[in-house]
């Protein structure tokens, strides 16, 4: 067996980059932000198949035990390829998740299902009246003999439209500090009461969707470390995303649309257009430097805090800026709709623009980052 | 003329029709279905002669100038109105030198909302009577029955749609509360006609400028609402520092471009400055429309992001304003050159 650790991390980025080149088919390779699972599912499966589905899960287990630095190569060179995310809520969440907190039952029931891809997840945390403030849930789980009874109304649910299973916050306890009452429920989807309503995005994809949840069933084996221990639970689960969230890849594939665009547009010798691209090309290099010193710190067994939030903010609106940009100094062609000729192919820079939008607002918005940060870091009241 | 008019009047008038026979509901179906112009909405409109606006009383319109038609603008704008009348009032105002021959044929239908016009600027055609080239993006071509063209050779040229050899190809916008179309002409026959090129610039600039400021007013109101009713930690999220300062900026970006269109607009002074000042005004609202749509979505959360709720319509008609005619940075190097030329 490959010790994938013990490759130095070119030799293991050249690797994956190798894997990538050899199995990765092209229509899912165009950056978009999320495909349907009838394009994915090929690639889903030819990564289980050769063991790069969830390189960061033990061997044992389907995964290569990966650290968590190799892991960020991987997730790296997915985003250099312009890969789309498949399906990854089994893989990056409820995985890490079941081994850290679940049940040695969980751990062997869930884990081969998400690599077979029986199994396909979606998140359940947001509601209609608990976004930003999630803490105020109101989905509620009552058990009932071996069993959760669950009712709630879960929303923006992304890759809800396809998954089988989700994974729900929902109040246990109404009777103490809103944190202290929420439950961790592993929900299969498939059975009466669950409803699911797509919901088309600013681009006009159904990515995301409504999950109503009416007296659906959960055995009490589901939960997940322990009842009315979901906040600490979720928690757990937001470390690692949020560290992917802050690394500069988006930017970085923006930036080389940019710079394409306008060259494109002749606007390459432009002097105000050249200090409004170095600008922002000072600012990503800004990202990935924080981002770097980040990784090392996770490379060298570090456990980190808070400062996560200054590299999310970071990121996405630096990300957010350069599609800006880009869609500014198209001129005439940033008013056309769709496809449109670019370079030698076709680009539709509206919706680079938008997609670079929601990670602003997913994963917790930029102004509740910076409320953390006034708070948590920085040390200010409130 | 217009100091006869009252423009608080006008614009009351205006908001109450385009509310109710074109509220947002009705703009998000006709989005949905594709989008362009609302055909339906064009025949509401036809009998209350928002197209005679700006024709003189000879010629059977109402004579009014420049602020007036402004205040239209900017109400189509907030609706954001899915009607091909920007280019319409655009043509019908350049054509007031030309003879009397061409205003008596097409002012008439014109006026009457049966046929829409568009506009091309900077347009590389052959020499002669009979004309080649084309005109690629041209707002509102897909709805026109008449087409103005500015050749880059001065010529201003009149085409109507059924002329020889003229073909016309609806194209998508990111905005589809409006429509395009590209022009292909080969040896196509042409009309020439008296326009004051710079005028119609000015014009052209004023009109994305005050479409833009009622879409920015629009969106940001909407917004403000919005923050009063949502509430998260138990209070409404406009009562959180963060927000309320975001939005008390984006009410002073939208008064400082509001208060520049409106000098532009009123355009005293000589006919460089008064030119420059319009593309000027054009970047300015432009630039305020597109931050504040912008960052509607954002203070909406999650229902900002989808297909459903109205912010996406002002933020990419916001985004078309700042393509159209060239784009903004043809507006501001004119601007530029303009006011350099001044100086010197
Ligand atoms: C593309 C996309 C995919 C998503 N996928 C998922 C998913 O798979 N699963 C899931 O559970 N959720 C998902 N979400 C939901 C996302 O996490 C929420 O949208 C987000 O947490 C914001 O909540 P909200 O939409 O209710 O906005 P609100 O919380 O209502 O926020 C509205 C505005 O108020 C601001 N605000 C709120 N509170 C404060 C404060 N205290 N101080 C300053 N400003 C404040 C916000 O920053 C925002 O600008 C997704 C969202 C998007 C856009």
């Amino acid at each position: 067996m490959q010790d994938w650790n013990a490759l130095s991390d070119e030799a293991f980025r050249a690797a994956a980059r190798q894997f990538i080149e050899t199995h990765c088919p092209a229509h899912i390779r165009r950056g978009e932000e999320h495909v349907r699972w009838e394009q994915s599912q090929g690639w889903y499966k030819a990564m289980a198949a050769h063991g790069w589905l969830a390189p960061g899960w033990p061997v044992e287990h389907g995964g290569m035990g990966l650290k968590q630095a190799k892991h960020l190569i991987y997730l790296e060179e997915w985003a250099r390829a312009g890969i789309s995310r498949v399906m990854e809520q089994g893989v990056l969440n409820v995985g890490p998740v079941l081994l850290a907190h679940g049940t040695p039952e969980q751990v062997a029931h869930y884990l081969p299902r998400i690599v077979s891809a029986e199994h396909l997840w979606c998140q359940g945390f947001s509601e209609p009246g608990a976004g930003s403030d999630l803490a105020a849930l109101r989905t509620e789980a009552r058990i009932d003999g071996d069993e959760f009874i669950i009712n709630g109304h879960k929303i923006w649910t992304s890759g809800a439209v396809d998954a089988n299973h989700i994974f729900v916050l929902a109040r246990t306890d109404k009777n103490v500090r809103k944190q202290a009452g929420i439950s961790f429920i592993l929900v299969d989807m498939r059975q009466p009461g669950v409803t699911v309503k797509p919901i088309v995005t600013i681009n006009g994809d159904a990515e995301f969707a409504e999950v109503f949840l009416d007296d659906v069933r959960a055995p009490v084996a589901n939960l997940v470390g322990g009842l009315n221990n979901g906040w600490k639970v979720a928690q757990s689960l937001l470390g690692f995303e949020r560290v992917w969230a802050g690394s500069p890849h988006m930017g970085r594939q923006a930036m080389d649309r940019l710079v394409r665009v306008a060259r494109l547009a002749g606007r390459d010798r432009d002097p105000v257009t050249l200090d409004r691209i170095a600008q922002l090309q000072i600012d990503l290099a800004d990202n990935a430097e924080m981002y770097e010193r980040l990784a090392q710190e996770i490379r060298a067994g570090h456990s980190f805090g808070f400062e996560v939030s200054t590299l999310k903010i970071v990121a996405t609106e630096t990300y957010a800026r350069i599609t800006e940009l880009t869609q500014e100094i198209a001129a005439e062609r940033g008013g056309l709709g769709g496809e449109v000729p670019f370079d030698e192919g076709t680009a539709d820079l509206l919706r680079d623009y938008l997609t670079a939008r929601a990670p602003m607002i997913y994963g917790g918005t930029v102004q509740i980052h910076r409320n953390i940060l006034a708070k948590r870091v920085l040390g200010l009241p409130g | 003329m217009s100091d006869g008019i009252d423009l608080t009047e006008l614009r009351q008038g205006f908001r109450e029709v385009l509310s109710a026979e074109a509220g947002p509901e009705r703009v998000r179906r006709h989005v949905h279905e594709g989008g362009a112009f609302d055909r339906d909405l064009a025949g509401t409109i036809a009998g209350l002669g928002w197209s005679a606006l700006g024709v003189a009383e000879a010629d059977g319109g109402l004579g009014l100038g420049l602020p007036a038609l402004a205040v239209l603008y900017e109400e189509l704008g907030r609706g954001p109105a899915c009607l091909p009348l920007m280019t319409t009032l655009l043509v019908i105002d350049a054509l007031k030198d030309a003879p009397d021959s061409v205003r008596g044929r097409w002012l008439p239908p014109l006026m009457s909302g049966d046929l829409f016009a568009a506009l091309a600027l900077d347009v590389g055609l052959s020499a002669g009577e009979r004309v080649t080239g084309r005109a690629v993006h041209v707002l509102h071509g897909d709805a026109a029955g008449l087409f103005l063209l500015s050749a880059t050779d001065g010529r201003h040229l009149l085409v109507p749609r059924e002329a020889a050899g003229l073909t016309v190809l609806p194209t998508a916008l990111v905005d589809r509360t409006r429509g395009a179309a590209s022009l292909d002409l080969s040896d196509t026959p042409v009309l020439p006609v008296p326009v004051d090129g710079a005028a119609l610039r000015r014009h052209t600039a004023l009109a994305l400028a005050c479409d833009s400021v009622g879409g920015a007013d629009a969106i940001l109101e909407k917004t403000v609402e919005y923050l009063k009713i949502r509430t998260q930690f138990g209070q409404p999220i406009g009562g959180f520092q963060a927000l309320k300062h975001r939005t008390a900026n984006h009410k002073l970006r939208l008064e400082s471009a509001r208060a520049l269109v409106d000098l532009a607009v009123r355009g005293d002074g000589d006919g460089q400055r008064v030119l420059a000042l319009a593309h000027l005004a054009r970047a300015h609202a432009v630039e305020a429309y597109v931050t504040i749509a912008d960052d509607a979505v954002q203070l909406h959360g999650g229902i900002g992001f989808t297909w459903e709720h109205e912010c996406h319509h002002y933020l990419k008609r916001a985004w078309l304003n700042r393509a159209l005619f060239g784009g903004e940075d043809v507006a501001l190097d004119a601007a530029a050159a303009l006011l350099t030329e001044d100086v010197a």
